[in-house]
């Protein structure tokens, strides 16, 4: 009897054991659907929030890593070896890049599409929204057959200041940059009232081409709102548009489109009111927005159908050619060395002038100047205006005024 | 019309002061606006209501433009003082600088208004509009001050010190800053 306890027992214990595992590769092998992808990834960004040691938050942050990793090999059908995790460190930064690429044979251009991972606490819309989207369009490329590579990065520390973006584009990137045809950059699409594509700061043709694809996408207003506040990170022209992890790429001369969500008005852009705050959370967003899920697949749907436009090679190649001077119009050393240039003028033309003052002081009179100011009492002139004879002597003295002001001479 | 404003002093006074701060709100609301968004945006983007933000902008713009009211005629008396012009009448002086100093907020304000519709003169026009137009002024006032004031003997030395005043400030606050 014993023994068939144990018997049973033990098989209990084995069925349980490979129901287990069973589960939890269901779990972390399955690929998921964008809702689940969501739900999931707020859930272990939670997870990130909620560690209390600096222990548990990089075993959070590295759980995120590997769903992502695993995920992305999964949506992209490509070797584990594609997908790479690249640890940088800037300052007292650190943090890890996650890299797909979808290799097309015997081309050296590319297309980057990213979007950051990082979050302040949940990050539901900023930026689970944007990932979610970045791992729909792997899907939808999914034996797609491009004529160009596409790189996909998931950056981190973008809320540290573009650390991750920037650290790509000095250090990381494996091509050269006339290569980059366009970096797409996706970031916190999910909420607010519209939803937008941000180019370059005037219309361009791939903005044409891009909003071609989906009427529920407009394009930002450019000369919306007040600038100036957007240069806080000094990032310069770029920073007054939209900062984000497309910044980097942009100054680098790579053009650009940035996927996000909110509306403008004469204060320049405002987001959901729930952006970098613990209250970024998806049943908040489900709240604010319960058609989310929508906006991420037209953004992926939109990037799709560009990506696969068969014009879309002229396109993008010609979009660097429509890319402000950036250099010229908004580095502020050009103005600041017009204004020296014209400074230095000016200092030969107050020297000339004031030699020919010191010629007039020695041929001219030294009369003491006694206009005195209270000549005549306020009460007597402050209703006078009218009188005819103030206004002939004020005829007079205006001529008088003129001429001086402008001939500068006695 | 300076010869009425000198007649007219205490009224003339009192609205060229008005008119000061009132066009300095016009000529840096959409400098205060962007920083009391910056405010607002240290709580979250959007963390502050809309009309908390602009009344705050518009409160930070007006007591600036105060300051400045009260700043102009320490900034002359001490330029007078230190070139020993002692001659000059001090108020008057003041009031003619802040006449002028409207001006350049009028039309300075006008052109920043260009950015509103479209940010390409941003960084050009937010150097060189300046300039441009505080050199109208610089050159008007002097030429106003100088015909007022100042006789063919003590000209050639107000040029002199009022070119060294304009030259350094001009040096620092639009090339180095």
């Amino acid at each position: 009897m014993k023994k068939w306890i144990v018997v049973i027992a033990a098989l209990i214990l084995i069925c349980l054991s490979v129901g287990t595992t069973a589960y939890a590769e269901t779990s972390e092998s399955a690929l998921l659907d964008a809702e689940q992808f969501v739900s999931r990834l707020t859930s272990l960004n939670r997870g990130v929030q909620l560690a209390e040691t600096s222990g548990q938050a990089d075993a959070a942050k590295s759980q995120v890593r590997d769903m992502l990793k695993e995920q992305f090999r999964l949506a992209l059908g490509v070797d584990a070896s594609a997908v790479k995790e690249r640890y940088f460190t800037v300052e007292t930064v650190t943090g890890y890049n996650i890299e797909v690429t979808y290799d097309a044979p015997g081309t050296d251009k590319c297309v980057i599409i990213g979007a950051h991972y990082d979050a302040v606490g949940e990050g539901a819309n900023d930026n689970v929204s944007g990932v979610a989207t970045m791992f729909e369009i792997m899907k939808g490329l999914k034996g797609v057959s491009l004529p160009f590579d596409v790189y996909f990065v998931a950056f981190d520390c973008e809320e540290d200041g573009l650390v991750g973006s920037t650290y790509y584009t000095e250090r990381q990137i494996y091509t050269e940059f006339e290569d980059v045809l366009v970096m797409f950059n996706i970031d916190s699409i999910a909420s607010g009232e519209q939803l937008y594509l941000m180019c370059e700061n005037k219309h361009t043709d791939l903005a044409d081409m891009i909003l071609s694809k989906s009427e529920e996408i407009a394009e930002k207003p450019y000369a919306a709102g007040v600038y100036g506040v957007y240069d806080a990170f000094g990032y310069g022209y770029y920073e007054y548009v939209q900062g984000s992890d497309h910044t980097p790429f942009r100054l680098q001369d790579i053009p650009v489109a940035l996927f996000f969500s909110g509306e403008y008005d004469m204060l320049g852009y405002k987001g959901d009111g729930m952006m970098n705050t613990d209250e970024d959370t998806l049943v908040n967003l489900q709240y604010a927005n319960p058609a989310f899920l929508s906006r991420i697949s037209t953004v992926a749907s939109a990037i799709c159908a560009t990506l696969g436009d068969e014009n879309f090679l002229n396109v993008a190649g010609a979009a660097r050619g429509q890319l402000l001077n950036n250099t010229l119009l908004y580095n502020r050393w050009w103005p600041s060395l017009v204004v020296l240039g014209v400074l230095l003028i000016l200092a030969l033309c107050t020297w000339l002038y004031s030699r020919k003052l010191k010629k007039q002081a020695i041929l001219g009179h030294a009369e003491v100047k006694n206009n005195t100011v209270f000549d005549k009492p306020d009460s007597e002139d402050i209703f006078s205006f009218a009188q005819e004879q103030d206004k002939n002597d004020e005829k007079d003295a205006h001529k008088d005024d003129i001429d001086d002001i402008f001939t500068f001479k006695k | 019309m300076f010869n009425k404003l000198r007649q007219n002093y205490k009224l003339s006074d009192v609205l060229i002061r008005i008119a000061f701060v009132l066009t300095y709100v016009f000529y840096s609301w959409q400098e205060c606006l962007a920083a009391a968004q910056t405010v607002s945006m240290s709580y979250g983007i959007a963390a502050l209501p809309e009309t908390t933000v602009i009344v705050l902008a518009l409160l930070m713009s007006f007591l600036i433009g105060v300051v400045l009211m009260f700043l102009v005629p320490f900034v002359t008396n001490l330029f007078l003082n230190s070139s020993k012009f002692y001659n000059v009448p001090r108020a008057e002086y003041a009031l003619l600088a802040h006449l002028f100093c409207t001006i350049y907020f009028v039309v300075c304000g006008a052109l920043r208004l260009v950015d509103l519709f479209t940010p390409v003169l941003l960084v050009w026009g937010g150097v060189l509009f300046p300039f441009v137009v505080s050199l109208g002024c610089v050159i008007c006032f002097y030429a106003v001050t100088s015909r007022l004031y100042f006789n063919d003997v003590t000209r050639p030395y107000y040029f002199r010190n009022a070119a060294i005043v304009y030259f350094v400030a001009v040096t620092v606050l639009e090339v180095l800053l």
